[in-house]
């Protein structure tokens, strides 16, 4: 299998899954286009070092991540200072989600910091093991257990309108 | 054991080691607080689960593989890459550098920002200092822009990736019924003064003036013509800094 051959088969099939994830980390649909086209363009190149049989997924979050971090470096400014509003339009649910009453949830999932949305969409979402998302993000395995908990603490109270 | 909400999230989600996952398991029996918790986050996780993804958008699959396949790919083994190598190269120089690519992969951008609602800008404004401001705090200068042209009004802007170059300042102008894109292009175009052409159903001009390339695309010819037209002293103006 040549290299294009091997990227189509075990890569690309996780685009709509990554686009996801960057679209509820980004906040907004054209930011999580440009962050998925460059993961999958560097994926392309970095092709050689995965691994077949293990996660492409978690593979994949471990270059978006760098895709990120490279951005806000470029920007000078790193992801846990970023302003959550004023920067593009916030999240707007598709439209399924009003739809099917998951409005409530949505808006609390954009409305968590940066670093606690981040945990909670690569456990929750993306099922990645806490290992694969401490790999992805360069932090202790401790930290990500924390942030998850954090960001789902949050959330709870976001949805009940109480605090915990 | 005592209360560690922590744990009981690593618990839920089965990642602790046996040791601490008994020792949860057991003081979840004797804990309705704890209990709460681990009933609520699962309860969470099915809801989050649920959620529907956002819609991909047209042409991302079709836009990643035309991507790679434009750009050099890491060097496999080392028998196979000279010849490939030096061709994709030679490619990649002369896409760069090739005025009727920049055009096409400006109206590409073009369509693309235009069919967003809304606009993806990270600047918002109608007034030509405020841009400028901001470009100027990304480490950019630009020439001095006009506020409106004809029914044109400045709307605001952003940085653009583009397939032929790194990114590029992308200026947004806007009426009722059209759209008008301005670029400064920071990199060597192939082009003697001004380069014509029709790209995706759009107009393009790229216009140089003592090494700076600025490339303007809309969807009406004359809106296109009139921006041209009121660029010029200011390009000249600029050339001249």
């Amino acid at each position: 299998m040549d290299r294009d051959q091997r990227f189509e088969a075990e890569i690309l099939p996780h685009l709509r899954s990554l686009f996801g994830a960057a679209y509820r980390m980004t906040g907004n649909a054209h930011d999580a286009e440009d962050l998925v086209q460059e993961t999958f363009l560097r994926a392309h190149r970095a092709l050689d070092r995965f691994a077949t049989g293990t996660n492409a997924r978690a593979w994949l979050h471990t270059i978006l991540q760098r895709v990120r971090t490279d951005a806000f470096r470029r920007k000078k400014r790193r992801p846990e200072t970023v302003e959550l509003t004023g920067e593009g339009p916030a999240i707007r649910p598709a439209q399924d989600a009003l739809a099917s009453g998951h409005e409530d949830l949505e808006r609390a999932l954009a409305a968590l910091p940066e670093v606690f949305r981040t945990a909670v969409v690569l456990r929750d979402l993306q099922e990645l093991s806490y290992a694969e998302i401490a790999a992805a993000l360069s932090v202790p395995v401790g930290t990500v257990m924390s942030r998850i908990h954090r960001g789902r603490a949050l959330l709870r109270e976001a949805l009940t309108g109480r605090t915990t | 054991m005592s209360c560690d909400p922590e744990r009981v999230t690593g618990f839920v989600d089965g990642e602790l080691d046996p040791q601490a996952t008994a020792a949860v398991a057991a003081h979840l029996e004797t804990c309705p607080a704890c209990r709460t918790q681990a009933d609520a986050e699962r309860a969470l996780r099915v809801r989050l689960r649920s959620l529907p993804g956002p819609e991909l958008p047209a042409g991302l699959e079709a836009h990643v593989l035309e991507a790679k396949r434009l750009r050099p790919s890491a060097l496999p083994a080392a028998a196979r890459w000279a010849l490939p190598l030096a061709a994709v190269l030679l490619l990649g120089v002369w896409l760069r550098g090739n005025a009727p690519f920049l055009a096409w992969d400006l109206a590409r951008d073009h369509d693309k920002c235009f069919s967003r609602q809304p606009l993806p800008a990270k600047v918002w404004s109608d007034e030509p200092a405020v841009v400028a401001d901001w470009f100027r705090e990304q480490g950019t200068q630009l020439p001095s822009l006009p506020a409106q042209v004809g029914e044109l009004t400045l709307v605001g802007a952003r940085y653009c990736p583009l397939a032929s170059l790194a990114s590029a300042p992308h200026v947004y102008y806007a009426s009722s019924g059209s759209h008008v894109s301005v670029f400064v292009v920071p990199q060597g175009v192939r082009l003697d003064d001004r380069h014509v052409s029709h790209a995706r159903g759009d107009s393009v001009r790229l216009l140089r003036l003592e090494g700076e390339v600025v490339g303007i695309v809309g969807e009406q010819e004359a809106d296109v013509q009139a921006f041209e037209t009121a660029l010029r002293p200011v390009l000249a103006a600029w050339a001249s800094r």
